[in-house]
């Protein structure tokens, strides 16, 4: 007789290793994990570098930190309209038209036509609604695929806002200044205190209110269940119809507020802002961040820290001097590593 | 044949500190004579690659080079919160002076002010504020009227072919809503309304081939257009080809920019003329200016970078040197 | 016996009969909307028939029916249609290529490059376009397919890498003009009668993107990748071959469509030229491939092309304002899916 046969427990054991600490098991699955840890390595890096040559990289800097507080916020709060579009499974590339549009209807009303400050405001918002409703009837109740659908939207938008920019005077398409009461402008994009903004605090807002919906509210569950299987979904009772109108129109929504907050800072829109690539940006930031572009995957912190990483990574590449040629070439690889950082470490966890 | 992905991520990881690592290599450029090397960062107010702005940075990379400059060239992509953004990062990595093209009016006010504030010398280049120095706190501009520039081929083009009311341009350009589009449009119009000539703005796109179709497309739909302006280098280079392709060889055109093709027809004739707006001046002088002031507090004057019409009587010069000092 | 089988043939029969009734509904014009090209198929005739009718009634402002318009046309349709070709055969594998707005700058600069300035032969020069294009296709294949991530990112972040990458390693943004021998240069972009060249080209590339995706057991594989990529490994065929394949392709007819652009203007440039893979992508939706793979036909790619550019052409031709161009057209495009769709769905 050698060594006696293994216990029912041992071999539930070997079957089934010891489940890792609960902390550990969630970060596995949690959709941000990656991009948090990446952010974070590259955050480390940075500012330790920067810290302990100043004079090579001055990013750990109250003035870097200022312009990285009010630029970071815009971006990241359309990349949560974006994302939870994209959780539902669709797409939206429309969103420069929205973030060039809405605060320009918000500056025509406000200082051409002398309406009301708040009338103002909800006319950008009933046009950003108009924007979200329209393509959410082009995808949905037309069935057109949504990158299609937003391509048009674009096209569309892109016309309108040359329409809406036509200065009476010189009939040619002007940028708009924007000038609302001081404390307005303070109270959207005024300095706090040091290097932080008040764009901060509103990305704050914004993504507690999406993390909310998303994690705490039955919409969200709707959300998830829609982009990752419509049918199943359908199945168990969720309007997955309705779920995605509000899905565009939530994303139209937050693209026209950033746009109001870089319209309050800089005290301008420009029509030109279509045509900058904004859209590809945003989604570019979405996808690092960790929701996959099928739907059904996603988290708010992903959406934040991807905005975020790509507007640092852009912000050093200025800081370094890099070849300005390059800028749009590294942001690219930068993208693709991203995503496949995230997909390759995703899968090790899942195994 | 696949690689386990732990192998892959494995890969993915040293490519990115290998990457990184070459990030480290763009730290600075300035050469070290005697001089300390003066830190000027450059805003291009648009896009890289576009054929216009080549002979913009070919300039202030000359001017980094004659006058020891550490010279770092960015694009602001159109976005007004980008350039401010720039200018913000100019301070804060301790730059000795900036230099911003002034796209909308109002939106760099602060930053530039900040800049000012800072100590940093802020010239501004290419397009300036309407309200000129009243606007901001630049010390200088360097560069011209895009409208100025817009009359001058409207008249010439008017004045050459003899256009008069009945006659009607056609106004191709890239995108119609971009700063330089509006401002030379603005030009041209006011030169072709003053003689009674129609005219009417059309977008092409940056694709030379649909641009040609479209252009084309225009002239066949519409047998009143006499003549063709191009607003940017895509239409201006391939006005003489849709002409042709239309079936109607010969429509006087002319335009802006000097790349690609259009010097060549300059030269043979079949374009009439072509605005050099001299973007080379616009990037060389504000960094020399900027030099020179950082380093002995030269104040930097303002200048009119002039508008070079060239016409088959100046064109060789700008022959040889497309796309560097032209 | 001979009952009971009567009985049965005429149980048979009477069913028989049943069925072909129902048969025969199965009319050819509902085969036609089922097909996938059918849609625009229907679209391009009825656009061309409006077409045709309006400029033969009001000549003098319609000028549809000039030779002019019609050459402008033909020639027009190869710009968006190659590279339509190349992206759709990947469509229907199941992958995108955003890359190719940049493959279709970069490949012919470098052939320029090579023929003009390195001064060597044009046949030389020409592969190295195609071998340029060729592993910007491996790249983007072989980062998605090892990786597992979606193509849409991989060839996303390369269209900013290559369009980035040219005028760096050049130096800075150049033009290059491109003079081919006379000969080369007629059999491009020259005309036959009055058919241009490139027109004859592009159905002759059509015709080839037939064959391979009908007559070949590689298009029976791209279907199969893209329609149920697993069930496709179970049959045997080797998804990871067949896509890297259809990205390789798809990149190459990009640099024929590009080819075909610098032959035509006698220009090569390094500058950007935006919405060329966006365009493509729509001529292949309105065509009737669906965007996530395994359906799709190659008269649907052409047919789409020549929408588009007929689109565009009463578009300019009705003189409608130029100013609001790309917004008409892209409001069009969506027009044509949603008809698309709406043809499909009607059975």
């Amino acid at each position: 007789m050698t060594t006696a046969p293994p216990t029912s427990a041992e071999l539930a054991a070997m079957r089934r290793p010891a489940a890792a600490h609960p902390l550990v098991a969630w970060a596995r699955t949690y959709q941000a994990t990656n991009i948090a840890v990446i952010f974070l390595a590259l955050l480390a890096i940075v500012v330790g570098w920067s810290l302990i040559a100043p004079d090579q990289l001055r990013f750990a800097t109250a003035g870097n930190f200022a312009i990285l507080s009010q630029q970071i916020p815009v971006t990241a709060i359309a990349a949560i309209g974006v994302g939870i579009l994209m959780i539902s499974g669709e797409f939206d590339i429309s969103i420069a038209g929205t973030f060039t549009l809405v605060p320009f209807i918000i500056a025509i009303t406000y200082g051409t036509f002398g309406w009301a400050l708040p009338l103002a405001l909800l006319a950008g918002l009933l046009v950003a609604i108009a924007i979200g409703m329209l393509n959410g009837f082009v995808v949905v109740s037309l069935g057109i695929p949504s990158f299609i659908a937003t391509l048009g939207t674009m096209f569309l938008l892109r016309g309108v806002v040359r329409f809406v920019s036509i200065n009476p005077k010189t009939n040619q398409p002007d940028n708009i200044a924007f000038f609302p009461p001081e404390a307005f402008k303070a109270a959207l994009s005024g300095n706090l205190f040091g290097p932080v903004y008040a764009q901060v605090i509103w990305l704050g807002v914004v993504a507690l209110i999406g993390y909310l919906l998303l994690n705490r509210h039955r919409y969200g569950n709707h959300v998830f269940a829609t982009g990752g299987n419509r049918s199943a979904a359908i199945a168990v009772g969720v309007p997955a119809n309705t779920v995605k109108y509000v899905a565009f129109v939530i994303c139209a929504a937050t693209a026209g507020f950033a746009g109001l907050l870089q319209a309050t800072r800089i005290n301008q829109i420009e029509p030109s802002y279509t045509l900058s690539g904004f859209e590809l940006k945003v989604i570019a930031a979405v996808v690092a961040g960790g929701v996959s572009l099928f739907g059904g995957r996603g988290a708010i912190l992903g959406m934040v820290l991807g905005a975020a990483l790509l507007e640092i990574v852009d912000n050093l590449l200025v800081l370094l001097n890099a070849p300005a040629t390059l800028f749009q070439g590294i942001l690219g690889a930068i993208i693709i590593v991203a995503v496949i950082l995230n997909t390759v470490v995703a899968r090790r966890g899942r195994r | 044949m696949q690689k386990t992905n732990q192998a892959w991520g494995l890969r993915a990881l040293r490519g990115i500190a290998l990457a990184t690592t070459a990030l480290f290599v763009f730290t600075g450029s300035g050469s070290a004579q005697d001089l300390k090397p003066v830190k000027v960062v450059f805003i291009q107010h648009c896009c890289s690659g576009a054929t216009f702005f080549q002979p913009m940075q070919f300039g202030a990379e000359e001017a980094a080079r004659l006058f020891q400059v550490d010279l770092n060239y960015v694009n602001a992509d159109g976005d007004a919160a980008r350039a401010a953004n720039l200018i913000e990062t100019a301070i804060a990595d301790k730059a000795d002076a900036v230099l911003p093209t002034i796209t909308v009016p109002d939106a760099l006010d602060a930053a530039i002010q900040k800049a000012r504030d800072a100590g940093l010398v802020v010239i501004a280049q290419n397009i300036d504020d309407p309200e000129g120095a009243a606007g901001n706190a630049r010390q200088a501009f360097i560069g011209q009227d895009f409208i100025a520039s817009g009359n001058i081929i409207g008249k010439r083009m008017v004045d050459e072919h003899g256009l008069k009311e009945g006659d009607h341009c056609l106004l191709p350009v890239e995108f119609p809503e971009l700063t330089y589009a509006v401002e030379r449009a603005q030009g041209v119009q006011e030169a072709l309304t003053a003689a009674g000539v129609t005219s009417d703005v059309i977008g092409t796109g940056t694709v030379d081939g649909e641009a040609l179709n479209t252009i084309s497309q225009a002239i066949l739909a519409n047998p009143n257009i006499t003549c063709v302006i191009g607003l940017g280098q895509t239409p201006t280079n391939v006005a003489v080809a849709a002409a042709e392709e239309a079936g109607r060889p010969g429509i006087p055109n002319g335009g802006f920019d000097t790349g690609a093709d259009i010097i060549p027809h300059i030269i043979d004739g079949s374009t009439t003329a072509t605005m050099d707006q001299q973007p080379f001046w616009q990037g060389f002088l504000p960094v020399m200016f900027a030099a020179y002031a950082v380093r002995y507090g030269l104040t930097p004057p303002d200048i009119d970078t002039g508008n070079n019409l060239i016409d088959q009587s100046n064109a060789d010069l700008a022959k040889d040197h497309t796309g560097t000092y032209r | 016996m001979t009952s009971a089988t009567s009985r049965e043939n005429s149980l048979t029969e009477s069913s028989h009969a049943h069925a072909a009734k129902r048969y025969r509904q199965a009319t050819f014009w509902t085969r036609v909307r089922l097909h996938p090209a059918g849609p625009v198929a229907i679209m391009f005739l009825g656009l061309l028939a409006a077409c045709v009718i309006v400029g033969a009634i009001i000549p003098d402002k319609f000028v549809f029916l000039s030779q002019a318009n019609l050459s402008l046309l033909l020639r027009a349709i190869p710009g968006y249609g190659v590279v339509a070709l190349g992206v759709g055969l990947l469509m229907i594998s199941g992958e995108f290529d955003l890359s190719v707005g940049s493959v279709f700058v970069v490949a012919p600069f470098a052939m320029a490059y090579a023929y003009a300035e390195a001064g060597l032969a044009l046949p030389v020069a020409i592969i190295i376009a195609f071998l340029i294009a060729g592993g910007i296709g491996l790249a983007n294949g072989l980062i998605t397919l090892n990786f597992g991530i979606p193509s849409f990112i991989t060839t996303l972040g390369m269209l900013f890498i290559v369009r980035t990458s040219a005028p760096f390693i050049v130096g800075y943004t150049r033009s290059i003009s491109f003079k081919p021998p006379p000969l080369f240069r007629e059999i491009l972009v020259g005309s036959v009668g009055p058919i241009p060249a490139q027109f004859l080209w592009f159905l002759g590339l059509a015709f080839v993107a037939y064959l391979l995706l009908n007559r070949h057991f590689l298009g029976n594989h791209f279907f199969a990748a893209g329609g149920n990529a697993n069930a496709a490994r179970f049959a045997g065929i080797n998804v990871y071959r067949t896509k890297l394949l259809a990205f390789v392709l798809c990149s190459v007819f990009a640099a024929i469509s590009g080819i075909f652009a610098v032959t035509r203007l006698n220009l090569a440039q390094t500058a950007p030229q935006f919405f060329i893979e966006l365009f493509a992508v729509a001529i292949c939706v309105i065509g009737g491939l669906s965007l996530f793979g395994g359906r799709g036909s190659v008269i649907g790619i052409v047919l789409g092309a020549a929408v588009l550019q007929l689109v565009q052409d009463v578009i300019i031709l009705s003189r409608l304002p130029g100013f609001y161009l790309d917004m008409f057209v892209g409001v069009m495009v969506v027009a044509g899916v949603v008809i698309n769709q709406m043809v499909r769905r009607k059975y």
